[in-house]
């Protein structure tokens, strides 16, 4: 056997070591010469089986694990924020952009309507300053004023 | 089904999704929501991480509904955000510095996570799940996610030399975990 033939037979070790039994898994560009070296060292085929088991059992690694019902409700919740009915508006209120103006919108909202419904805080129009200063209260503190 | 038509198939679902149809979102779930969450966990072996990744992608999914393209599979563009978010993940825990550095004990976790990840081992079988985090990271990249011995370096940020290194060792463990196995299998067989 020639050096070179046994750093072919080398690197075939290696990639079969690394990528295992299947082919497409090898590199590109090395995947015809392997397959060439395979057809004409039968020996080679031992190694070969060996790498398919362990193919076979990384096949059968983790497929009975599956999502929680949790994460899949979580997600559900999240695809219906994001685009369930509705999500125009909590995209332009709820989203950042136009939460300020949110904001300052429905407090101006919020005011008109209190005005609008709540005509009595304001005091009467015609309420004279006059009525204001001789009120019973005020009366009877400048006559306590004037007998002391 | 041709891979032509599943592009068009998940770009249709995602377009369904962008109009407000639940019963897409639904369906994607279903196709390819137990793959993105087995490759999460291969990489990062901790539910509770695999859960919070597939979260974080499938979300970022549901953001690009309404711009999608049908160019790729959803499975296509799925898998390079999970790998990043796990490859994130392992180099906050400073677990991608160096192959030989030892694993660093988890944090203790919760009795409630601990119960159910107790039971998880006991109902799957994972070999990959109990070779050290860039190992499993290289077999994930290439054995179940397709990538090729550049693609999967790339993605490492690792030589392909390197790559073949880890790939190499760790199928020489898994082979022994087979041998193990079949040991155990005879065991109970008799």
């Amino acid at each position: 056997m020639t050096d070179a033939q046994k750093a072919m037979i080398d690197r075939f070790e290696q990639v079969i070591n690394s990528y295992g039994a299947n082919p497409d898994r090898w590199p590109e560009g090395e995947r015809e010469g392997l397959l060439v070296l395979l057809k004409t060292h039968p020996h080679l085929r031992a190694f070969v089986q060996m790498e398919a088991a362990v193919d076979e059992y990384l096949t059968q690694d983790l497929a009975d694990l599956h999502a929680s019902g949790a994460l899949t409700a979580r997600l559900q919740q999240e695809a219906r924020r994001l685009h369930g009915p509705g999500s125009f508006w909590k995209d332009l209120f709820g989203g950042g952009l136009f939460r300020p103006a949110a904001g300052l919108m429905t407090a101006a909202l919020l005011g008109i309507m209190i005005g609008w419904y709540s005509p009595t805080i304001l005091p009467d129009d015609d309420i004279s300053f006059d009525e204001l200063a001789i009120s019973d209260s005020l009366l009877e503190w400048e006559q306590e004023n004037d007998n002391g | 089904m041709t891979e032509t038509s599943l592009k068009e198939r998940d770009a249709k679902l995602l377009a369904q999704l962008a109009d407000g149809d639940m019963r897409a979102s639904r369906e994607i779930m279903r196709l390819y929501l137990d793959q993105a969450f087995r490759t999460a966990y291969r990489i990062t072996a901790d539910t509770g991480t695999a859960e919070d990744i597939t979260q974080e992608a499938f979300l970022k999914l549901w953001k690009a509904a309404g711009k999608w393209e049908a160019r790729a599979r959803i499975s296509t563009w799925l898998h390079p955000v999970i790998h990043n978010l796990a490859i994130d993940h392992l180099r906050k825990q400073k677990r991608l510095s160096g192959d030989e550095v030892p694993e660093q004990e988890d944090q203790s976790p919760n009795p409630f996570e601990a119960k159910a990840e107790a039971e998880l081992q006991k109902s799957v079988r994972s070999g990959v799940t109990e070779l050290p985090p860039r190992q499993r990271l290289a077999i994930t990249l290439v054995h179940f996610d397709e990538c090729s011995g550049s693609e999967a370096a790339g993605r490492m940020g690792i030589t392909v030399e390197a790559l073949e290194s880890l790939l190499s060792r760790g199928r020489r463990k898994l082979k022994d975990l087979l041998s193990l196995d079949q040991l155990k299998l005879r065991g109970d067989g008799r």
